[in-house]
């Protein structure tokens, strides 16, 4: 009589909600945190990872039109944008109920800030099962390089 | 970088040895999904980015359906990670279908980029049908 959800479902549903309440708590609190940083949560999330020779980014950006997509780097900072549309619509189905809408629909932006060695001339992105990788060179310069002892 | 917040290790696909997600129950993200209801069954739309068609596994019986998949990434050698929301390798949601009336035999579900769609009918003599009014 109270809906589908499992009495597991409700208490990760709470656990959710705590974690907002702990999150707001935290607001009125002195720590810092970065001035382009987001809330937990925020749709798409992303992983960075950094190599010898790159800096690569992973957005967990599932059912995108990859031709939506609008990257740009300015110096050391990573411009992501695009958009996600609604999928029910193309079913063509009339009287839909919804019971459910977690997934992110509408536009989005994330900016980053990259380590300085960024090379703007090599920057290479492909989407692939949902994920967007962009894999961006690192300057020469600040490769580590390999001294010989004489 | 002004977005460090943490510098736990970033998602690592793990190896998949024959069949053994069911079995493990260590940490996995929640994807985020849409259900709805129409005229011939559910749907559910589930988010689960970095999964490919051999790496997910749906599971159904009578009472339940479970869904699971595992994050693929090509990662480079020696990648220290930055910065990550994401930090587990496996997606996990399982839904209680018990006492509904949907035709658990008949579930189809296809993948693409990233987005799982499951449709579960509803069980034949159960969808709606159209009543004819014959004049009397």
């Amino acid at each position: 009589m109270f809906g589908n959800t499992t009495p597991f479902d409700s208490l990760l549903d709470q656990l959710g909600r705590l974690d907002s309440d702990w999150e707001s708590f935290l607001a009125g609190s002195p720590w810092q945190t970065g001035v382009r940083s987001v809330r937990l949560g925020t749709y798409p999330p992303l992983n960075v990872g950094a190599s010898p020779d790159s800096i690569d980014v992973y957005l967990f950006a599932a059912g995108l039109d990859p031709k939506s997509l609008d990257l740009s780097l300015q110096q050391n900072l990573l411009t992501i944008s695009g958009e996600r549309t609604e999928d029910s619509e193309e079913d063509g189905q009339k009287d839909i109920t919804y019971y459910r809408r977690e997934r992110f629909n509408g536009s989005f932006q994330r900016v980053l800030t990259l380590p300085e060695d960024v090379d703007p001339d090599k920057v290479d992105a492909a989407y692939k099962d949902g994920i967007l990788h962009v894999r961006m060179g690192r300057r020469e310069e600040v490769k580590p390089k390999r001294i010989e002892v004489k | 970088m002004s977005d460090v917040t943490d510098r736990r290790k970033t998602a690592q696909p793990q190896a998949k040895q024959g069949g053994d997600v069911e079995r493990r129950q260590d940490a996995a993200i929640r994807p985020s999904g849409d259900i709805f209801e129409h005229a011939n069954g559910i749907t559910i739309l589930l988010d689960m980015p970095g999964v490919s068609k051999e790496r997910l596994d749906i599971n159904t019986d009578r009472n339940s359906l479970v869904v699971e998949g595992e994050i693929e990434i090509d990662l480079p050698k020696e990648m220290e990670s930055l910065y990550a929301d994401v930090r587990c390798t496996r997606y996990r949601r399982a839904f209680s279908l018990s006492g509904e009336q949907l035709d658990t035999e008949a579930v189809d579900a296809s993948l693409k980029n990233g987005v799982l769609r499951i449709n579960i009918p509803k069980r034949e003599e159960l969808r709606p049908r159209k009543i004819e009014v014959k004049a009397a």
